[in-house]
């Protein structure tokens, strides 16, 4: 049949779903849910993707970063016989930074300890809030940064002697010090008092987002920060970050590097290293083995949703052609071929879950939308997903409408006519 | 071989066995039948003598167990599922006891129907069928539905679905059955006044007075043809 059977199957559909309301609902529920689960996990992978390369291009390919921790995706149930081998390696000690930082491959080497998952309390006056520091030496690429736009970064001098200043988050600044400026203001870390000196505002990065950040020298963190923790010390979260010399191979630098690192180390020929090299490529293919993690959940949660769209769509299809039987023989008296019949039961499934696929997108987008604007999770919806969300609905339609379309197509006419 | 141009329908030696259960039941057993060009038929018998499941056959709803037919002069004993709902698409027309129309949908789109099935084009469609429509009395009646309709104007409603083609032939089986004899009455007008144009029928009744219409009445008796009697002209025109 030919586009004029696909609109008539389409205005049957429609009004078969006015009739069949909870069944129908059901189906048309259950493909929507999949197609919304497409959507927002694809808006979101690619979200954090933007910002993930934002990150690793503003960083520079030359550079890459030195951590005590096994990079990848570590389970730990707690039912382990044994910690990992990496929790029990020793602490960096920041003046590797220094002998790093002479290799004549890199350009510079940085000692830096990002605290932010400790989250720690900041008080000025009555006000508090919870935040995360991130010691980082004066030269920090400041991408995740913005812009400083009150007052000032800090200055090498101020790094070497360990003054107490601080640069902070917009928002840090808002809740402790608004409707006044927080620049001069002072803020209590423990019980040490840090000046502000600046205030930034963070661009919309899921990296650099999750709450309230304040940034200070690393000497200054060095001096003035306990952790609290009877677990961790400060220097527990020392890390280096090297910028490779520009003319040259990237790989020439990390054999340096890890060569030096094993002397400072004092690691015997034939020991692991106990320090891993991050380089971008390193951090990307994880980025990917993460990414590879989120669409199984997205295939899996999706498929869940469309089989349950996809039973609806059986059980819709096959009470529509036992109550139509006689709509059926008519047709076929009147001269509908099999292909005919097949091809209008069918037309009627795909819309029903066509509708279904369109309520999801537009609630998926929705939900999209509000991520984007309410919460720091970068979400922006990708084209290909919205293809791939209607295609998904189509077809869901079609493959579970195939068996009751059949058994209308192969009805006996004669018999068809004669039901009641 | 090809029967002769005026032989409209040609049937041999057609039978037709139903399984039921473990019994076959022999609905037809044997029916020779020729109906030439604008006869007028009444098909009469008790009830399973089989004059239904001959009007299935001539009408190409269902096939044959044995035998051959002709109808316009193509063999359709032989046909396939799809080229069998062209032949009814194109050479059939029906008319039931009990309508047989879409509830939901309106008379014009009823009337429809089997244009959309020929592949004509939308507009044509409409036009075609409202010229149908007003070919039976009911041009101001065609965008109502058939609840809206009385027994009678559904009945020319599927009167003008099944000419709307051009058949060849106009089946009809007990085409009066769900109707008082007023309605009846008229009904079997539009009949008579569409074979005065021309047009063959073949009608199923087992009333003496709707077979009056025919000019020729065929009694059939355990799947087989009892008596086949031609009126004398001028006993048919009255």
């Amino acid at each position: 049949m030919t586009l004029r059977g696909i609109h008539e199957g389409v205005g049957i559909a429609l009004t078969a779903l006015r009739q069949n309301k909870i069944r129908a609902g059901l189906t048309v529920l259950g493909v929507a849910i999949g197609v919304l689960v497409v959507m927002v996990i694809a808006a979101v992978i690619q979200g954090v993707n933007d910002s993930f390369s934002e990150i690793l291009e503003a960083a520079g390919p030359k550079t890459f970063f030195i951590t005590r921790w096994e990079p990848g995706v570590n389970v730990q149930t707690g039912l382990e016989e044994e910690e990992p081998e990496f929790f029990r390696r020793r602490a960096f000690r920041a003046e590797f930074a220094r002998a790093l930082d002479r290799l004549p491959s890199v350009q510079n080497a940085y000692a830096y300890a990002d605290l932010s998952w400790l989250q720690m309390r900041a008080e000025a006056g009555r006000n508090r809030v919870q935040i995360g520091i991130r010691a980082m030496p004066v030269a920090y690429l400041r991408s995740d940064l913005g812009e400083v736009t009150e007052g000032r970064w800090y200055t090498t001098e101020e790094d070497r002697s360990g003054r107490p200043v601080v640069v902070v988050d917009s928002s840090t600044a808002r809740e402790l010090f608004a409707p006044l400026p927080a620049v001069g203001r002072l803020i209590r870390i423990g019980r040490q008092a840090f000046q502000v000196i600046g205030v930034y505002d963070p661009p919309p990065n899921l990296f650099a987002a999750g709450g309230h950040f304040v940034f200070m020298p690393f000497g200054t963190a060095q001096k003035h920060i306990q952790t609290g923790s009877r677990w961790f010390t400060f220097d527990d979260f020392i890390e280096f970050y090297v910028v490779a010399e520009p003319s040259l191979r990237l790989a020439a630098a990390v054999d340096d590097v890890v060569g030096r690192m094993r002397v400072l180390r004092k690691l015997r020929p034939g020991e692991k290293d106990d320090f891993t090299i991050l380089t971008q490529d390193l951090i990307l293919d994880l980025w990917n083995r993460l990414t590879a993690a989120l669409f199984a959940v997205m295939v899996a949660l999706s498929s869940a949703g469309l089989m349950v769209g996809g039973v609806g769509v059986i059980a819709v299809m096959v009470v529509a052609v036992t109550e139509r039987t006689r709509e059926i023989g008519i047709r076929k008296a009147m001269g509908a071929t099999r292909r005919d019949i097949l091809w209008q039961f069918l037309v009627e499934a795909a819309t029903m879950t066509g509708v279904g696929g369109v309520i999801g997108l537009v609630a998926g987008g929705a939900i999209v939308w509000a991520l984007a604007e309410w919460t720091p999770v970068p979400a922006s919806v990708p084209l290909w997903s919205i293809f791939a969300a209607l295609l998904a609905a189509g077809l869901t339609g079609i493959v579970f409408g195939l068996v009751p379309a059949l058994r209308a197509s192969r009805l006996d006419p004669v018999a068809a006519l004669r039901y009641e | 071989m090809t029967p002769p141009n005026d032989k409209i329908i040609l049937t041999e030696a057609l039978t037709k066995d139903y399984e039921l259960g473990a019994e076959t039941v022999h609905a037809l057993r044997g029916v020779d039948l020729v109906v030439e060009r604008n006869e007028y038929v009444a098909i009469m018998g008790p009830s399973g003598s089989g004059k239904s499941t001959l009007l299935n056959l001539i009408g190409c709803l269902d096939t044959p167990t044995g035998g051959r037919y002709w109808l316009n002069r193509q063999e359709v004993s032989r046909l396939d599922d799809a080229e069998l709902a062209r032949i009814r698409n194109r050479e059939v027309g029906f008319v039931f006891q009990t309508f047989n129309l879409l509830p939901r949908a309106t008379a014009l789109h009823n009337v429809e129907l089997p244009l959309i099935y020929a592949g004509v084009p939308a507009k044509e469609r409409r036009e075609r069928s409202a010229v149908a429509l007003e070919a039976v009395g009911l041009a101001d009646r065609m965008h109502h539905r058939p609840n809206e309709l009385s027994g009678g104007e559904r009945q020319r409603v599927a009167t003008a679905r099944a000419l709307v083609n051009n058949p060849s032939i106009l089946l009809a089986d007990e085409p009066t059955g769900n109707l008082d004899s007023t309605t009846s009455a008229e009904i079997m007008g539009l009949f008579d006044e569409l074979h005065a144009k021309g047009q063959t029928i073949l009608l199923v009744t087992h009333e003496r007075d709707i077979a009056a219409h025919a000019h020729r009445a065929i009694q059939l008796r355990d799947g087989r043809i009892e008596r086949d009697e031609r009126r004398a002209l001028a006993e048919a025109i009255r």
